[in-house]
């Protein structure tokens, strides 16, 4: 493992069963993503935005 | 009434608890990760002044540490001695600030947020839990491949850009092979076969717990956090046995922690004690049990 | 001896004709036979082998099957000697700490926003759905955006009239600043000017019908929710007008923009003085229980309520309007759905 990583020194064994997950943007805009918006209430930049969990209104 | 919440800025638990909060009329003072505050002194009162927020240290009744920390803004001095000499001084004001909050009516406290994993495991053992056999090794030779789990020994199990654009986790597995010479000090861990796990959110002597059915789901059978969003495993409440709340009553005071969350696996009729978190998600919990844990730590706090 | 536990997260509603089996934990719902449903009460009550001992080998296949269909769909766990008692039920408690979780308003101009903002934020509503009579331009949307930027509003959605500069440019460039915006219907659009791409931050939909506002409370497949967040306000709340507040076009404060009666105006009122009023809640706890026919529905706790329009043939002692919704074609009786059109009754809206 420490080949891998280019490491001098020893590594654990978890080191050879690590998963690795791109976070490079996969940049995929779409409507379900998960968004977030400041808001000052809550003090925070990270309330998310959210759909409602039911139907607010039955127009169409 | 003024409740202190340090914690970080895209911690969705705290906005959470922070609309009960409202609900209830109670005040409080939300602390960013990355605010650095100075310590004043007003009218004889001890002020913590960020740029976001100012308070007196004697008007804070509760404390809740969810993550982050207090961060202070420590002068520096251009001739050693000196630098030395108030480098000590800021210290103990720093330190005198903390402790008084950790003192007051809390949930969680920073100096306690990680624990020892090892020493938990030792701990439980020795208060009567039933613990799968754990070892440490720095080669393979004695473990018995197929049946053995290797896990991190710090809590955190990710690890960010671990690759060029890419990030890695570290989760529970298997040992299905040998490997070949030394490693650093690894974590093994006899692999129980499960009926499910149950994860439990402790606070102040209560808990509430739920069962984890991943067994079906190959995804999940070994850690369950690695989620299938698909389809997702069964979690339903799960009530624990009495006796079985009293000890871990026993176990989070042995560590002075007043809340967290405890991980467990169920085999027949046998609990098996796998880990305590002390800061550990419990909304996903919250809201599939239905159990309001958001309301439990805006009323107690 | 086995027995067989239900999992605290599976509903099952018992409608007249059929049952509805939720999962509240996956989101999904199915039909099956009044059968059925007897034979899951047998299981809560009796283990699996006195069951079968009650019936013939032919009907025993046929109680092995639904066993097995338990089983598969993971709505339960077979365990020995007893129900394993450490599973108790869930409460189905709804827990909501704001005040108001949704407002729905019907504006001729964006004026109005600029009225409720602050209740919008007191109240700590969550959503906010706007049904616009007059054309918005990119601006008029972006000016939405910039009135609720930095309030505690976790989503709005808009419905407007259709016009010419709505093309795939437009939606592009609302795209790059929208934040709260989740969902925009364009009404009146004979053709749909971008095809159907989830490229955007929100959904957006073009309608060929000419929506008036009275043509909400449209009661079908499409508008059911299986969540349990949804189920526990609809046990034990009204699914509709639940902390929901309405405003009209003339800006009277109801609980639906569709309904009459009005509890002040914004002009001269806030929303929180308007809400205040006893009479303002009399309708947040008429759950589907109490409402005719839709009390025998099996549907009835995935479906929303309509109070606007309903076929006023019911009052109960209260003077609450008790009467099932004029717009909803199923008949729980029989377990058919009628085609919208052919009841003349339903036409009159």
């Amino acid at each position: 493992m420490k080949k891998l990583y280019n490491e001098k020194n020893k590594l654990p064994l978890t080191f050879k069963y690590i998963e690795i997950f791109k976070t490079k943007n996969v940049s995929k805009i779409h409507s379900s993503m998960v968004y977030f918006v400041p808001s000052e209430k809550y003090q925070t930049e990270y309330l998310v935005r959210e759909k409602p969990l039911k139907q607010l209104t039955k127009l169409l | 009434m003024m409740i202190l919440i340090i914690s970080q800025n895209n911690e969705i638990t705290t906005t959470e608890v922070i609309k009960v909060l409202i609900s209830m009329g109670k005040k409080f003072i939300r602390v960013h990760e990355d605010e650095i505050f100075e310590i004043k002194v007003r009218q004889k009162r001890i002020l913590l002044q960020s740029s976001r927020n100012s308070f007196f240290l004697d008007e804070i009744t509760s404390v809740w540490f969810r993550r982050g920390g207090l961060t202070f803004r420590r002068l520096k001095y251009n001739h050693t001695a000196i630098n030395l000499n108030m480098n000590e001084t800021q210290h103990w004001l720093e330190d005198y600030v903390r402790k008084t909050l950790e003192s007051k009516r809390h949930i969680n406290k920073e100096s306690n947020a990680h624990i020892n994993k090892l020493l938990v495991l030792d701990k439980a053992k020795e208060l009567g839990f039933d613990v799968p056999e754990y070892y440490l090794a720095e080669n393979t030779h004695d473990v018995d491949l197929g049946n053995t789990i290797i896990k991190t020994i710090n809590g955190n199990v990710m690890l960010e850009e671990i690759r060029k654009n890419s990030g890695g986790f570290m989760y529970t597995s298997v040992v299905d092979e040998h490997e070949e010479g030394d490693f650093f000090i690894t974590f093994f861990q006899k692999k129980i076969e499960k009926d499910f796990e149950i994860r439990t959110f402790y606070l102040n002597g209560q808990c509430w717990s739920m069962a984890i059915f991943s067994q079906k789901d190959e995804q999940t059978q070994i850690d369950f956090r690695k989620y299938n969003k698909t389809n997702p495993n069964r979690n339903v409440p799960y009530t624990l046995p009495y006796y079985f709340e009293q000890k871990i009553r026993q176990l989070m005071k042995c560590f002075d922690l007043n809340c967290g969350s405890l991980d467990f696996i169920k085999k027949g009729d046998q609990y098996y004690f796998l880990e305590i978190n002390p800061i550990g998600q419990f909304l996903g919990m919250s809201h599939t049990c239905n159990y309001s844990l958001e309301q439990k730590i805006a009323e107690y706090l | 001896m086995t027995y067989f536990n239900l999992f605290s997260n599976i509903m099952v509603t018992k409608g007249a004709s059929r049952i509805l089996i939720s999962d509240l934990q996956r989101n999904v719902s199915e039909l099956y036979s009044l059968e059925f449903y007897e034979v899951i009460e047998e299981l809560k009550n009796k283990s699996i082998e006195s069951i079968l001992e009650n019936y013939d080998a032919e009907s025993r296949k046929f109680i092995y099957e639904y066993i097995e269909l338990l089983l598969e769909k993971e709505y339960g766990f077979i365990s020995e000697g007893d129900w394993d008692r450490n599973f108790p039920p869930i409460s189905y408690e709804y827990h909501e700490p704001n005040e108001i979780s949704n407002i729905f308003i019907e504006i001729n101009n964006l004026s109005v926003l600029e009225t409720i903002k602050e209740s919008v934020e007191n109240l700590g509503v969550r959503h906010l759905v706007i049904y616009s009579h007059k054309k918005l331009s990119l601006k008029e949307f972006q000016d939405i955006e910039l009135q609720f930027a930095g309030s505690a509003l976790n989503g709005i959605e808009i419905f407007s009239p259709y016009h010419d500069d709505v093309d795939e440019n437009f939606i592009h460039c609302l795209n790059q600043t929208a934040k709260r915006i989740y969902g925009l219907v364009f009404y009146g659009c004979a053709k749909d000017p971008i095809k159907f791409r989830d490229i955007f931050r929100f959904h957006v939909q073009f309608s060929s019908e000419d929506l008036k506002i009275s043509s909400c409370g449209k009661v079908n497949l499409k508008y059911f929710n299986t969540n349990s967040r949804k189920v526990s306000e609809a046990l034990h709340h009204n699914s509709c007008l639940h902390k929901k507040i309405g405003i009209d076009v003339n800006g009277n404060i109801k609980n639906c923009p569709l309904m009459a009666e009005s509890f002040g105006n914004i002009n001269n009122e806030s929303l929180e003085d308007a809400l205040a009023k006893p009479e303002f809640r009399k309708y947040w706890n008429l759950t589907k229980d109490k409402v005719e026919v839709c009390r025998d529905c099996e549907f009835r706790y995935i479906c929303t309520d309509c109070r606007a329009f309903t076929e006023n043939s019911h009052k109960n002692s209260e003077g609450l309007d008790i009467s099932k919704p004029l717009k909803c074609g199923y008949d729980p009786y029989s377990g058919k759905w009628e085609a919208e059109s052919s009841n003349p009754l339903k036409q009159k809206h």
